[in-house]
């Protein structure tokens, strides 16, 4: 390396390395803040009041399924669909007990 | 107070850190493949052989220390995992010792932060953490040149390879070079002595026992894992290189400490060679050239523990050994800047360690809701100080009662198969009936079929006899079920489901209907 370079980056060691050092910190504290709502999320996602949340959603959506009644398009529709569901999972239903 | 005496507070302070954060972090820990080893340890005292009746997958001493341990503690598991952190952390604070004792590193103050943000907590109840502690005494030993260090540095090194029995080869050798390179007095010799007792007596035991064909089988066992991956030792060589430099090189700020353990062995490397080829030697004194030559040889040698898996827990538990030379390069070569460097490399380390979250260098950090929680069982003395979610408590202790009421009320049922990859199954159900599986845990899958073939255990022979003779139960996964319809006839058994957990999943258990009559 050239002497003026060497010089020249000699005399800003100290801030080189300030900088980098810094830099690290700003890392560390997002990766720090990402870890801990990550932990926060995965431990909501295992809680049992996330499970139970779960169920009340899926009643609600059943409820609300069954309010009202169906239009000619989405007769077409979801009969088109539970054939096609009804098709692939027929050995499944075959297999099951009365 | 003079710097020994920060430098010893220091140091102590990293050693309770490393092991209180061990032991609580154990507390919630669900890890049965590692932890149902200790079922070996379990049954070392009974009139089972070793070797011969039930599998020893390490070394026999690790096996036996786990055995003082548990029969101190009335069989608590969770006191192999305190084992482990006591030697893990006792050899960090040893290691960081004889930098600053015994070769005068100056920047030993940064050493135990550097070992602990590498690995802060031990992870598994696994023999590497014992090797690490033995090897680390054995270098105590070589260095501190008392009366008899050579035996002890011989004898400690032995003791390591029968803790993790692989290394004796590289064991042997290690003491042949100290012995080449101290070779002056007739007290050299003390070394091949020490390494002889311990090695002498595990093989008496053998000779007495008539074991030696069955210890055999577990010392091949690595003939298996080249198996496993269908790779030739020279291929599985080339592979790690390929593994290991890319986890470092594209890895570098996800998982810093990848790229530390590549730094470690390159330096080492270059010690070592420089050692041997160059004729200016790197330091002023001649004892200072033969103690880090000898230490970087041990740490080149211990990443032979690394060639199967590249996990931090393992580069932490020998390799870890050449810091002393990066943190002395260091200091030597870049006498002005060396704190900035250290402080760079203690962030790097520190932003992914310091962490909230399980990272590969800590692999079981708690969720915040497991903490929070998760709650004592006393039902199974194995279990008695595990912290555990209430859904995996209602299966470990259904296990237990229907294992206990099996063996109460059918006494035409003798014999269990755990055909999961679940090891706690086994232990539970051993305390009740017998067993002609070797290994603790078995699944339909390569590794467990070639290791149950190694040992000339059929699988599906044991389940034909159940099958056959209705004398035994068998747990499984519900998923295995389709392929068990094929080797049971269920009009004579039936089977029984256990609760669903996200950590088990769904066991069940098969029964003959004879017996399940009877229980329900």
């Amino acid at each position: 390396m050239p002497n003026n370079i060497k010089k020249a980056i000699g005399g800003k060691r100290k801030f080189i390395y300030l900088v980098l050092i810094f830099i690290i910190l700003i890392y560390f504290s997002v990766n720090f803040i990402q870890s801990f709502f990550q932990n926060k999320v995965l431990s909501i996602l295992n809680s049992p009041r996330f499970e139970n949340f779960i169920i009340l959603k899926a009643e609600g959506y059943l409820e609300k399924l069954g309010d009202g009644e169906l239009t000619e398009k989405e007769i077409e529709y979801y009969s088109n669909l539970l054939n096609r569901i009804n098709e692939k999972f027929k050995p499944v239903l075959d297999k099951l007990e009365n | 107070m003079n710097s020994k005496k920060y430098f010893l507070i220091f140091n102590v302070i990293f050693f309770f850190l490393s092991f209180i954060g061990s032991v609580y972090q154990s507390f919630y820990i669900y890890d049965p493949f590692h932890w149902g080893l200790a079922q070996s340890s379990l049954e070392l005292f009974s009139s089972s052989k070793p070797y011969k009746d039930f599998f020893i997958h390490y070394g026999f001493l690790y096996t036996l220390t786990n055995s003082i341990i548990l029969e101190l503690t009335n069989q608590n598991l969770i006191s192999t995992m305190y084992l482990s952190a006591f030697f893990f952390s006792i050899a960090n604070f040893l290691l960081c010792y004889i930098a600053f004792e015994n070769f005068k590193i100056k920047a030993s103050y940064f050493l135990p932060i550097l070992i602990f943000l590498a690995h802060p907590f031990a992870n598994h109840p696994w023999y590497n953490y014992q090797f690490y502690f033995l090897i680390t005494v054995s270098i105590y030993f070589f260095l501190n040149e008392k009366k008899y260090s050579l035996f002890f540095t011989g004898l400690f090194v032995s003791l390591s390879c029968l803790v993790y029995e692989n290394f004796i080869y590289l064991g042997f050798i290690l003491v042949s070079i100290i012995f080449y390179l101290k070779n002056k007095t007739i007290k050299s010799y003390l070394i091949f002595l020490g390494f002889l007792i311990p090695q002498l007596i595990f093989h008496t035991y053998l000779l007495i026992y008539n074991l030696h064909d069955y210890w055999l089988k577990t010392f091949w066992l690595n003939e298996i894992f080249l198996k496993i991956y269908d790779l030739t030792f020279f291929e599985l060589v080339i592979r790690y290189f390929e593994i290991f430099l890319s986890k470092s090189l594209f890895s570098f700020f996800t998982h810093p400490y990848y790229f530390l353990f590549l730094l470690i062995f390159v330096l080492n490397f270059y010690n070592f060679l420089n050692f041997i080829f160059v004729k200016k030697k790197l330091y002023t004194t001649e004892k200072n050239n033969i103690y880090f030559f000898v230490l970087s040889l041990i740490c080149l040698f211990t990443y032979a523990s690394t060639l199967h898996k590249l996990n931090i827990f393992r580069f932490s538990t020998g390799p870890i050994i050449g810091i002393l030379f990066l943190v002395y390069f260091i200091e030597q070569k870049f006498p002005q800047d060396k704190n900035y460097i250290l402080i760079l490399i203690v962030l790097l380390l520190g932003s992914a360690s310091l962490v909230p979250l399980k990272q590969e260098n800590n692999r079981f950090f708690p969720l915040f809701e497991d903490l929070k929680n998760n709650y004592n069982s006393t039902q199974i003395k194995f279990f008695r100080h595990q912290k555990w979610r209430n859904e995996t408590w209602n299966v470990i202790n259904a296990i237990e009662n229907q294992s206990k009421s099996i063996a109460k009320t059918c006494k035409e049922i003798t014999r269990f198969i755990n055909y999961t990859e679940d090891a706690f199954i086994y232990i539970i159900a051993k305390q009740y009936l017998d067993s002609d599986q070797y290994l603790f845990w078995y699944q339909n899958k390569k590794y467990h079929k070639l290791l149950s073939e190694h040992f000339n255990v059929e699988m599906d022979e044991l389940v034909n006899n159940v099958n056959k003779f209705e004398n035994g139960i068998i747990f499984f996964n519900l998923k295995d079920l389709n392929s068990f319809k094929e080797k049971i006839n269920f009009s004579k058994f039936s089977f029984v489901e256990f609760t669903y957990s996200y950590q088990q999943k769904r066991k069940g258990i098969i029964v003959p209907d004879s017996c399940l009559k009877k229980i329900l």
